[in-house]
């Protein structure tokens, strides 16, 4: 559990991006509880004002390659000095380098209040405080402090959970269908920093272990390969001397097939995995189909044999719901059918024929699903489960097969391991010993073999840990995925909700997988009858998948927050990926987030543009505000564009539109 | 432990068995009628805890459901059964689940003029033999629960009720994993009947019930 940063304000001071006004000079925004929207054209600093928030918290650091979209995977966490280029991120957007130019921001962290201020031109700290209290200026105080508030471990940490939680860049990884980058989120958001920390000590010692280890292992296997091919230039030809050349090299090529085919097959089960899941789903959804059938048709038995027995009345719904028949287990003849639809839609007797009068007949709508429907969606779903079914039984056919050869590889490899001992006995005495020599490898092939024996133990050690936090972590599953579904269902029309799933990667390219804690999403769709695993962003439209990352974010920002304390959201310009649809829900779940907690503070940038987002989000978020006091007029505040400057009129006219439009009901 | 035999026929074959010898037992412990329900419970209870009396696990997976173990292949086989007249079935009804599925509710008993010769035939085999003595303990210590109560103790089992495995996910202890926490508790409850070890696996699966029951009690 952490203490999220709640924003109170930010004062920009002698930059030329943000001039402001002649009364009022630079840039200075209080951040009230709810909503505060920065509004401007393309040009007017948007982006370098998140940008600025967010470097304000982590200074002039970064962990390389975080700021992509793909998958996290086993990157390094642990923070490094930004590079020149990017420290000048905020002097290139000045003529004068920003040389005077500062940025100071207020914020609360759980009950303390803090204030970090830092020259804009290469965000060195120029004052800390917390509680009114000034602090020692250098990075090393700073981070140590500002880190205990948080509940934080490590400067790598508060980078991740800025760059993953708190700010929404457009540039962005989607926490939802990337588990690699969860499990980082999970781990420093529910495990004390002390665990947390361990947790990525050990990860890092295995990283760093399986790399030298595989360095190591390359560079022996290279050096024994030159070695092998100068002894059998190098000495008269013998046919034990060729067998023993062609046999190493045949044993340094199946190291590297084991070593593919182990991670393949790490794929692979995961893989069948996912394919078993929809299979088990499908199962018991053509049950349910098929259930719902019987029932139907069952109403329309019981009320024209109004005598039947269970057993009889279940007999003749199943062969009338499917055409099976029971009691021989054949499909029922077309004739038989048609007999039996005859009597029962003319209330006779299903087996004599005799007319009956019931009193009273169910019609052919069950909760508002027609037959047609029910058999329709039956259909579709027999459909999928022989398709699951075949897929599956691939997916298993190609593990096995890899895993058979995984065994192959593995006894030929000890077999030809012998061969080659053997053949080295059987060289000339003082050849075997030059060879010995010539190798001077076996000291290297033992080192190999220890850092492997310690990484496994490691692996194991490390599998056993995260298997304990796991646990942990999964006590605040329920939570989280309740957080989700509300904040999901407003945005969301399909069904939707998370599921605690964990799943195994391997830290490192070789050993056994761990299994580390991670949620997925389940979703009904139109291509299929029932809620399925969406394991990729590409199984989901653009809209959803934005607001499905949001809305996880969300809960997890309002789960993990100690005492169920204030947070705040930062989103890059989200109209971008929606449309006009969806523009309306978004605001409503933006909204709900601003209003949730009343110490909550969202804060968006968004361009000038028109449609019901901006408007819908100022109007629901409003408070006890007006609504011009929840907006940052850029246009106001930056240095024109060319753009901006040969169309200000009607760029204020957009500007004024949107507010007005936030006005009305 | 072997593994189930992979022919589809064969399959539904061990499936259909499986299911006259649970009613029987469930028939002996003054249980029955059984319920839908309850036979899927217990069918589960048959597999998971098939390594106590070491006997092959019949089906070593299934999908976590909010209302407890469901096999859609065991229903089928269920529906089969009445047909060919070994079982009947009353107070037949379907009801909507927790995930919003429809279930064929209903009590399942034998129809003994057919399902004893059949039970006979089973019970010459030694293997079989030992499969009806596991089920008729298992039917013996649940009786100590309502049918109502039977499905309920999913949630109380070490296995389904693992809280890291989430519903709508695999609960696997037998067919691509190998963990079985149930089977391992049941273990380590017997060694805490008898100082000297010698816990019969009829005394473990029994105080498994019994402390699934306590919990489910506890728990309210």
């Amino acid at each position: 559990m952490i203490n999220f940063p709640v924003l109170s304000s930010l004062d920009v001071d002698d930059f030329g991006l943000f001039p402001g006004t002649p009364d009022a000079p630079g840039l200075h925004v209080a951040f009230d509880h709810g909503l505060t929207l920065f509004l401007g054209a393309n040009g007017l600093g948007k982006s370098t004002l998140m940008q600025m928030l967010y470097r304000l918290m982590t200074g002039p650091f970064d962990i390389p390659g975080l700021d992509g979209s793909e998958s996290l995977g086993n990157i390094n966490t642990r923070h490094t000095p930004l590079s020149p280029a990017k420290r000048a991120l905020f002097a290139n957007r000045d003529a004068k380098g920003a040389r005077s130019a500062s940025a100071t921001l207020k914020l609360s962290v759980g009950v303390h209040k803090v204030v970090i201020q830092r020259r804009l031109s290469d965000l060195s700290l120029l004052d800390f405080q917390i509680d009114d209290t000034r602090q020692p200026v250098t990075e090393q105080h700073y981070e140590a402090r500002f880190l205990n508030l948080l509940g934080l471990g490590s400067l790598g940490d508060l980078i991740l959970l800025l760059r993953h939680i708190v700010f929404y860049f457009e540039e962005r990884r989607s926490l939802i269908w990337d588990p690699s980058a969860q499990r980082q989120l999970l781990r420093l958001l529910f495990l004390p920093p002390g665990v947390a920390g361990s947790w990525l000590s050990q990860e890092r010692t295995i990283l760093e272990l399986d790399s030298r280890m595989r360095n190591l292992r390359a560079a022996v296997s290279k050096e024994e390969e030159v070695a092998s091919r100068a002894a059998a230039t190098v000495e008269t030809a013998t046919s034990t001397r060729t067998e023993l050349v062609t046999l190493e090299m045949l044993q340094l090529q199946e190291e590297e097939r084991r070593d593919a085919l182990e991670a393949r097959m790490a794929e692979l089960d995961t893989f069948r995995q996912g394919l078993r899941l929809e299979l088990l789903k499908v199962e018991q959804q053509a049950d349910s189909h098929q259930r719902e059938y019987e029932r139907a048709k069952l109403a329309v038995i019981r009320a024209s044999f109004p005598k039947s027995s269970d057993t009889t009345a279940f007999l003749l719904a199943r062969l009338l719901s499917d055409r099976h028949c029971l009691v021989c287990g054949h499909a029922a003849p077309e004739e038989a059918v048609t007999t039996y639809t005859t009597r029962a839609a003319e209330h006779d007797c299903l087996i004599c024929g005799t007319a009956l009068q019931p009193d009273s007949f169910p019609g052919v709508e069950f909760a508002g699903r027609s037959l047609e429907l029910i058999t329709s969606e039956l259909s579709a779903l027999q459909q999928q489960q022989s398709a699951a079914r075949d897929n599956v039984a691939q997916a298993e056919e190609d593990y096995l097969a890899a895993a058979k050869e995984l065994v192959h590889l593995a006894t030929s490899y000890e077999q030809r391991a012998l061969r080659i001992s053997q053949l080295i006995k059987q060289l000339p005495p003082d050849e075997h010993d030059r060879r010995e020599q010539l190798d001077g490898l076996s000291a290297l092939k033992r080192r190999v073999a220890e850092m492997k024996d310690e990484l496994t133990q490691r692996q194991e050690e490390f599998s056993s840990f995260v298997q304990g936090e796991n646990r942990k972590i999964n006590h605040f599953s329920e939570s989280i995925k309740a957080s989700f579904g509300e904040y999901a269902s407003g945005f969301l029309i399909e069904e939707c909700e998370l599921t605690w799933a964990p799943y195994s990667a391997r830290v490192g390219q070789t050993g056994e997988a761990v299994s580390f804690p991670a949620f997925g999403l389940e979703m009904t769709g139109a291509d299929f009858v029932g809620a399925t695993r969406r394991s990729s962003p590409d199984q989901v439209s653009e809209s959803q998948r934005e607001f499905i990352d949001l809305a996880f974010r969300m809960a997890l920002m309002e789960v993990s927050s100690a005492h169920q304390g204030a947070s705040s959201l930062l989103i890059d310009a989200p109209e971008s990926s929606l449309d006009a649809v969806f523009s309306n829900r978004a605001a409503m779940v933006l909204a709900r987030f601003a209003t949730r907690k009343s110490a909550n503070r969202l804060v968006i940038t968004s361009n000038l543009v028109e449609g019901a987002l901006v408007p819908d989000l100022i109007r629901l978020s409003k408070a006890d505000r007006e609504p011009s006091n929840h907006v940052v007029d850029l246009l106001r505040i930056a240095t024109p564009t060319a753009a901006v400057r040969s169309h200000m009129a009607e760029y204020h006219q957009v500007y004024e539109r949107i507010l007005e439009a936030a006005l009305d009901e | 432990m072997s593994s189930p035999a992979q022919d589809p026929l064969q399959q539904a074959i061990q499936r259909r068995i499986r299911i006259l010898v649970l009613v029987d037992a469930a028939e002996q412990a003054l249980i029955a009628p059984l319920p839908a329900a309850s036979l899927h419970m217990m069918a589960y209870l048959s597999n998971v805890l098939a390594p106590v009396w070491e006997i092959p696990v019949l089906e070593g997976k299934l999908l976590k459901k909010e209302d407890g173990p469901f096999y859609p292949a065991l229903q089928a086989d269920a529906d089969d059964l009445i047909g060919q007249g070994l079982l009947t079935f009353s107070d037949l009804d379907y009801r909507l689940d927790s995930d919003h599925q429809w279930r064929l509710r209903g009590l399942y008993s034998l129809n003994h003029q057919l399902a004893d010769p059949v039970l006979e035939v089973v019970r010459s085999f030694p293997e079989e033999l030992q499969i009806c003595e596991f089920c008729q303990e298992l039917a013996l210590s649940l009786s100590s629960v309502s049918n109502a109560e039977i499905p309920l103790l999913g949630e109380e089992d070490a296995t389904y009720g693992d809280a890291v495995t989430d519903t709508g996910n695999v609960v696997d202890f037998a067919e691509w994993r190998q963990t079985n926490y149930a089977a391992n508790a049941a273990h380590k409850l017997g060694s805490l009947l008898r100082r000297d070890g010698q816990t019969s696996p009829g005394e473990m699966i029994q105080s498994y019930i019994s402390h699934m029951t306590r919990r489910l009690y506890a728990a309210g």
